[in-house]
């Protein structure tokens, strides 16, 4: 029959579990120096946010965003989808001076895509992937809605034999 | 840093916490400073995760802010065993997640940083066996060494915590220090081997 683990050592003197106390401490102690000089600062902030009543966002470790190498390359790709978006929107916009299609319709629409993208610049760090692709897509949306409506006017004639 | 030694004051933290309830950043780093780190050190020591274990901790703290502000502490002057049932049920309620993901995560054989931290001190062999002899645990005595000793709560605050006398909860720690103790012991083995 096995016996139990507080069998196998009827004499136990004190010290040699004081040892193992201090161990215990010394290896909890490494555990809380493990943390990088942000962690408090982050806990602050997420209660905070907390307190505010904001969706209290995950505040990324910084030595996990290193080890995520994937999560650059994504950001740097809505980032490139979200200028590309914006350029189309403004390039779009200065074309319709040759058919003048609805004007003040294209500059509400490029000027609120435009205070999307500053608002998306300002928030970039607090905000995780999912919430930047959705955002970025969101704004694409509009400006493609503004490109067609523009180009749809706009192409035909610069396209037509006649005109030229 | 605080170790076993309870709650700073209770005047003095409960003018924290009303202050930490408006949103008060000075009062939320007092806060952070007494408990952030000893909340970490519990969760990661049974998460084995530093990533997922921040995560943990930052949702304690969103919790605690969110019933701070909307009143929902009321258990005054024991703001620490309070906060410390919070963590060790995002802490169950994580294993269980883990373990329905079972083979995935497997807590018990994938790599533990800290145990690989461990392995770089000046008494590796030591620090990785205390590690794994932990983890060897039961549950009760698990808990009742990751309480006392990553969180660092005194014995009055686990009675409060745990709803146990001090003095059974002294005799649960005797007894979880012997049973590492036997685990650490190299003759512990031979003495089983030759029982057998």
């Amino acid at each position: 029959m096995t016996r139990p683990f507080s069998d196998h050592h009827k004499v136990q003197t004190p010290s040699e579990l004081l040892a193992i106390e201090g161990g215990l401490d010394a290896l909890a102690s490494e555990i809380r120096q493990s943390v990088d000089a942000g962690f408090e600062d982050r806990l602050v902030s997420t209660a905070i946010r907390s307190i505010d009543g904001n969706n209290p966002l995950r505040i990324v470790h910084p030595g996990h965003e290193r080890r995520t190498r994937v999560m650059p390359v994504l950001r740097w790709g809505f980032a490139s989808a979200a200028v590309l978006a914006i350029a189309s929107a403004v390039v779009v916009f200065r074309q319709p001076a040759i058919n003048e299609p609805d004007e003040a319709a294209a500059t509400r629409v490029s000027s609120a895509a435009v205070t999307e993208l500053d608002e998306i610049a300002a928030v970039w760090d607090l905000l995780d992937d999912e919430s930047i692709a959705s955002r970025v897509s969101s704004l694409h949306g509009q400006t493609s809605t503004l490109s067609e409506s523009i180009l749809g006017d706009w192409v035909p004639v610069s396209m037509n034999e006649d005109s030229m | 840093m605080q170790s076993h030694d309870g709650e700073t004051s209770a005047p003095d933290l409960s003018v924290t916490l009303a202050q930490a309830a408006r949103g008060d950043e000075g009062a939320w780093r007092d806060i952070v400073r007494l408990y952030g780190r000893r909340v970490f050190a519990l969760v990661r020591s049974r998460i084995g995760n530093d990533e997922a274990a921040e995560e943990i901790a930052q949702s304690v703290f969103a919790t605690i802010a969110i019933k701070l502000r909307d009143g929902g502490y009321s258990e005054i002057g024991r703001f620490e065993p309070w906060l410390f049932r919070i963590a060790m049920n995002r802490v169950r309620d994580s294993v269980r997640h883990a373990k329905r993901r079972a083979g995935l995560l497997s807590l018990s054989s994938s790599p533990d940083p800290v145990v690989e931290q461990a392995r770089s001190t000046p008494d590796p062999a030591e620090r990785a066996g205390l590690r794994a002899a932990i983890q060897n645990l039961s549950e009760p005595d698990r808990e009742i060494i990751e309480l006392r000793h990553h969180a660092g709560m005194g014995f009055r605050q686990m009675s409060e915590l745990l709803g146990e006398p001090v003095g059974t909860l002294l005799a649960r720690h005797h007894r979880a220090l012997q049973k590492l103790k036997a685990m650490l012991s190299p003759l512990s083995g031979e003495e089983s081997e030759g029982t057998l």
